[in-house]
C-alpha cells in the first residue's frame, strides 16, 4: 500500500500526516472558513521564522500580510470556500523581518473531519524571483545597449561624417578656385549640424544627471509660472497654449520642471501639421489623495497604441508616419524627471493616427518635500 | 538620352547632394539623377520612371528603405533596378535583411569624398555590366 493510498483509505492519521508534512519544503497552513490560521507545518514555521506558533494562531491569515496583498489573500480564501483552488505570487516578510516572495496555492478541503477547512501551501520563491528580476534587468540593459549602439552609429556618427564631407568640399572648392558662396553654404551646414549634435549630447548628459540634480535645489513653484517659462524656452511660432493651473504649486527642481513642460510643448509643435497652429491645454487639479494631476493635451495626431509601450525609453524614436523623427530623448527626460520627483507620467493611447490629439497625464506630489 | 538613370532616396539633403555631386563630376550629362526625401516619394518616382540604379537610405521617418526595396522588386520582378542600400550604420540585422530582400549591395555611408567617388564608379561599372548582359 502506498502512502497516498494509506491516507485516502484511512483519512490522515496524525503520524502519517506529520511525516508527510515534514517532507514538504513548503509552508503548509490550515485555515478555517473565517480565514483564521489554525495550523502551520514545522517547516513552514522555520521558513516564516516563527518561534512560537501560538503568537499567530487564530489570527486572520491575510492580516499577517502586507496591506497591498491582503485583498488577494481574502479573495483566495473566498474562492476556496466556494470549492475553487487558486494560486498567486506575493511578497511577505518573515517574522524576522526578511522580505520573501511566495508562490501560494489555496485549496478547499473536502470530506472527512476537516471538511470546509482551507489548505494554503506557500513556496519560498525569493531566489527564483531575484534571478528573474536580474534577468529582466539584464535584458533591459541589453536593449538599451543595442539602442545606444544604433544611436551612436546613426545620430552621432552621422553629423560627424557630415562635418568631414563638408570640410572636404570646402577644401576642394578652395583648391579648385571655386567661389566663396558655396564654401559659406557648406560652413553654415557644418554649424547647423554641430548644433544638432550638441543638442543630442546635452540631452544624453541631462538624462544621466537627473537623479543627482533633482534632489538638490528644490523649491516651491507656481505651476503656471513653470509652464509660462517652458513656453518661452520653446520660442517657436504657431503654438497656442491654454493653461488652467489656478494656484497649484509643486515642490520641485525649477530647471527640470521647465524642461518637462518645454519637452511636451516642443513635442506637440513638432508633430502638428507643418502649417497648422498647435493648440495645447494644460489642466491641473488636485486628486482625492492630495496629489496634483496635470493633463497636457494637444490637437495633433496623438499616440497610436502601437507606439505606447516603449515611449518613455531613451533613444526610442517616435515617428508619426508622416515624416517626423525625434532624437528619442525628450519623453525619456520627461519620465525620468517626473519619477525623480516621486511622480508618474503616462501617455493616453488613441485608437489610431488621426485628429484625436495627444494626451500626457502627470501626477506629482503637491508642494511638499518628497 | 542619358546613359545612366539614378534615383537617390535619402531624408538627409546633404547625403543626397554629395552623391548627386559625385555622379555629376564623374559622368557629367551622361547621367540622369532624381531625388526623393522619403519612401512615399521614392515609390512614386519608381512608378513614374525607369531607373538603372537606386541608392536607398534605410532609416527615414515614416516608411523605411526596406519598404521601398519591396515596392521596387514587386514593380519590376524580372528586371529590377540595381538597389544599393545606403545606410549610416552597418547593423547586422539591416545587412542581413537587405540581402534577404534582394538588394544588390549594402553600403555603409562613407565619410570621405574619395570613398563616395569610388562607390559611384563601382555603381557605374555594375550598371554597364547589367546593360551588357541584357
Amino acid at each position: 500500500m502506498t502512502a497516498v493510498q494509506h491516507v485516502v483509505e484511512n483519512q490522515i492519521d496524525g503520524d502519517v500526516a506529520k511525516a508527510m508534512l515534514d517532507q514538504s519544503p513548503q509552508c503548509i497552513k490550515l485555515i478555517d472558513p473565517e480565514g483564521r490560521l489554525r495550523f502551520m507545518s514545522d517547516n513552514g514555521q522555520r521558513l516564516m521564522e516563527i518561534d512560537d506558533f501560538s503568537m499567530v494562531e487564530g489570527k486572520i491569515w491575510w492580516s499577517l500580510w502586507p496591506e497591498e496583498s491582503r485583498a488577494t489573500l481574502e479573495n483566495a480564501v473566498a474562492a476556496a470556500r466556494r470549492g475553487v483552488s487558486v494560486g498567486f505570487e506575493a511578497e511577505c516578510p518573515t517574522a524576522g523581518g526578511r522580505n520573501k516572495h511566495w508562490s501560494v496555492r489555496v485549496s478547499p478541503v473536502t470530506g472527512g473531519e476537516l471538511d470546509g477547512m482551507i489548505v494554503a501551501a506557500s513556496e519560498d520563491i525569493s531566489e527564483r524571483v531575484a534571478l528573474r528580476q536580474a534577468r529582466d534587468r539584464l535584458e533591459t540593459d541589453n536593449r538599451m545597449l543595442r539602442r545606444f549602439g544604433r544611436f551612436v552609429a546613426h545620430d552621432l556618427r552621422g553629423p560627424i561624417r557630415h562635418h568631414r564631407l563638408l570640410s572636404e568640399m570646402i577644401v576642394q572648392g578652395a583648391e579648385e578656385g571655386a567661389g566663396d558662396d558655396a564654401s559659406a553654404g557648406f560652413a553654415a551646414q557644418i554649424r547647423e549640424s554641430a548644433s544638432t549634435l550638441l543638442d543630442l549630447l546635452s540631452g544624453l548628459e541631462s538624462l544621466h544627471r537627473i537623479e543627482e540634480a533633482s534632489t538638490q535645489d528644490r523649491e516651491t513653484l507656481a505651476l503656471s509660472d513653470v509652464i509660462e517659462r517652458a513656453l518661452e524656452m520653446v520660442a517657436r511660432p504657431g503654438i497656442r497654449l491654454d493653461a488652467r493651473c489656478g494656484e497649484c504649486r509643486i515642490h520641485a527642481n525649477r530647471g527640470q520642471m521647465i524642461s518637462v513642460f518645454s519637452n511636451l510643448i516642443e513635442n506637440s509643435r513638432k508633430y502638428a501639421a507643418a502649417d497648422d497652429l498647435c493648440t495645447l491645454t494644460v489642466t491641473a487639479s488636485t486628486l482625492p489623495d492630495g496629489t496634483l494631476e496635470i493633463v497636457v493635451a494637444d490637437d495633433g495626431p496623438g499616440f497610436g497604441a502601437d507606439r505606447i509601450e516603449d515611449i518613455f525609453q531613451p533613444l526610442v524614436r517616435q515617428s508619426n508616419g508622416v515624416g517626423i523623427a525625434g532624437s528619442g530623448l525628450g519623453l525619456a527626460l520627461v519620465e525620468r524627471i517626473v519619477s525623480a520627483h516621486g511622480g508618474t507620467v503616462e501617455v493616453v493611447a488613441t485608437p489610431g493616427a488621426g485628429d484625436t490629439g495627444a494626451t500626457v497625464r502627470i501626477v506629482l506630489p503637491q508642494d511638499r518635500e518628497v | 538620352m542619358p546613359d545612366k538613370r539614378i534615383l537617390i532616396v535619402d531624408d538627409c539633403s546633404l547625403d543626397r547632394m554629395v552623391l548627386n555631386r559625385a555622379f555629376g563630376k564623374i559622368h557629367g550629362k551622361a547621367v540622369s539623377l532624381r531625388e526623393a526625401d522619403n519612401a512615399e516619394s521614392a515609390i512614386a518616382a519608381i512608378e513614374e520612371d525607369v531607373f538603372d540604379a537606386v541608392f536607398l537610405d534605410i532609416n527615414m521617418p515614416g516608411h523605411n528603405g526596406f519598404h521601398v526595396l519591396r515596392s521596387a522588386r514587386q514593380k519590376y520582378p524580372h528586371t529590377p533596378p540595381l538597389i544599393f542600400m545606403y545606410s549610416s550604420s552597418e547593423h547586422p540585422d539591416d545587412v542581413s535583411q537587405a540581402y534577404d530582400e534582394g538588394a544588390t549591395e549594402f553600403i555603409c555611408k562613407p565619410d570621405s569624398l574619395s570613398s563616395i567617388d569610388a562607390i559611384v564608379s563601382r555603381c557605374s561599372t555594375r550598371i554597364d555590366e547589367m546593360k551588357d548582359a541584357a
